[in-house]
């Protein structure tokens, strides 16, 4: 398969140093971890909210 | 297992300045994927006009629905066809990678892992489908579990590959988001959400054949057969125009049944003679013997464009007209 033409377009264009890598790879893990902590919060409360409204309107879809 | 360049490059001891090239980050190298490149792979463009359709849907089914249920549901919906989108881009990542419009995306450009798209693309799936079971009823999270199922396999397993029609039967796809919004209220369907649904089966084919007439060549070297490679560009002029023409009757259909009001009447009359008018412009294009465009295809792609707005409009209408009405 040609690789030729890819280019990862979030990456600066030019060469990066072993430092600036690094580092831009525990901004990048740091990132992903916080929209993971984002996502199981945010699931935490909307399973909460809707058992909530289940259990207190159920004529509203209930 | 990495191999030399990348473990070379991404080694914070590696020695000297090593460009981080694109070998580096292909094959089974995947280190270093950010959150954009995830939500990425959720198509979030094509998520928006689906979410909006099923937004319209919910807010026009007679009935109420608590607003966390609500947004519950829209939640779903968006995560679901972004989740049909990521497993697409698992299935499709050789074709992705020989088209120059798509072999940025994150799994041809190596930055996620084809293992990684489809296990994250298969999870948000049943995850959004048991979420909407719970939130509202079975009747719309088996129509947002088919609406996933015939995205991935009917469309991207099956037509795609195999035939110019793809996006005809295929557009039924991203038709299914009013049918959910409204059963997601309604516990069932009716005539009036099964007319928006055939609005955009209908919308879609001249939707998608105007980009393809400009586009045709990364279709032809990825070898998909999309109407324009297998047909010509002229037989797709002609298609889109039929199909316009179908689509206008078909969106003036809900107000000649009395199911509407003349908010969305008018307004569907003059966005439809706007598409219709975009249409024939695409089909009277400047062209050569072999219907190849001389104006860059620039009727074609205003066509696009305008599809675009049209339906965001339309079913804009829709919500005023009942509002209103």
């Amino acid at each position: 398969m040609n690789a030729a033409p890819l280019s990862p377009a979030p990456l600066s264009p030019g060469p990066l140093s072993p430092a600036d890598m690094a580092a831009e790879l525990r901004r990048r893990r740091r990132g992903r971890n916080v929209a993971v902590l984002v996502v199981l919060v945010g699931l935490a409360v909307l399973f909460y909210a809707i058992a909530v409204v289940k259990l207190a309107r159920p004529e509203l879809g209930g | 297992m990495m191999n030399e360049t990348a473990r070379h490059a991404l080694s914070p001891a590696g020695g000297a300045e090593v460009p981080l090239t694109a070998d580096a980050l292909h094959a089974d190298v995947y280190p270093i994927s950010s959150v954009g490149d995830w939500i990425a792979l959720l198509k979030p463009r094509v998520v928006m006009l689906v979410v909006f359709t099923g937004w319209i849907g919910m807010m026009i089914a007679p009935g109420t629905l608590h607003p966390v249920l609500a947004a519950t549901a829209i939640l779903c919906i968006t995560v679901a066809a972004g989740a049909a989108g990521a497993i697409n881009m698992w299935y499709d990542r050789d074709i992705d990678l020989v088209m120059r419009r798509t072999r940025n995306r994150p799994i041809p450009a190596g930055r996620i892992s084809p293992s990684g798209a489809l296990g994250f693309g298969v999870v948000l799936s049943c995850g959004s489908v048991l979420v909407m079971a719970v939130a509202t009823n079975a009747v719309a999270a088996a129509l947002l579990a088919g609406s996933i199922g015939f995205y991935v396999f009917i469309y991207t397993m099956w037509l795609k590959r195999r035939t110019a029609q793809n996006i005809v039967i295929g557009g039924a796809a991203g038709a299914f988001p009013p049918l959910i919004g409204w059963a997601a209220v309604t516990g069932g369907i009716d005539v009036l959400p099964l007319l928006m649904f055939a609005i955009i089966f209908f919308w879609t084919p001249p939707h998608f054949w105007s980009l393809a007439l400009w586009a045709h060549a990364d279709y032809a070297r990825a070898g998909v057969p999309m109407l324009p490679v297998v047909a010509g560009a002229r037989a797709t002029r002609r298609q889109i125009f039929a199909y316009t023409l179908v689509l206008v009757a078909v969106t003036l259909a809900p107000w000649a049944l009395a199911l509407t009001g003349p908010v969305y009447g008018f307004a569907a009359l003059a966005l439809g003679l706007g598409f219709i008018l975009c249409s024939w412009r695409v089909l009277r294009d400047r062209q050569d013997t072999a219907g190849v465009s001389q104006t860059n295809d620039a009727p074609a792609r205003a066509a696009f464009k305008f599809s675009i707005a049209y339906l965001f409009i339309l079913f804009a209408a829709l919500a005023v007209d009942r509002l209103v009405g």
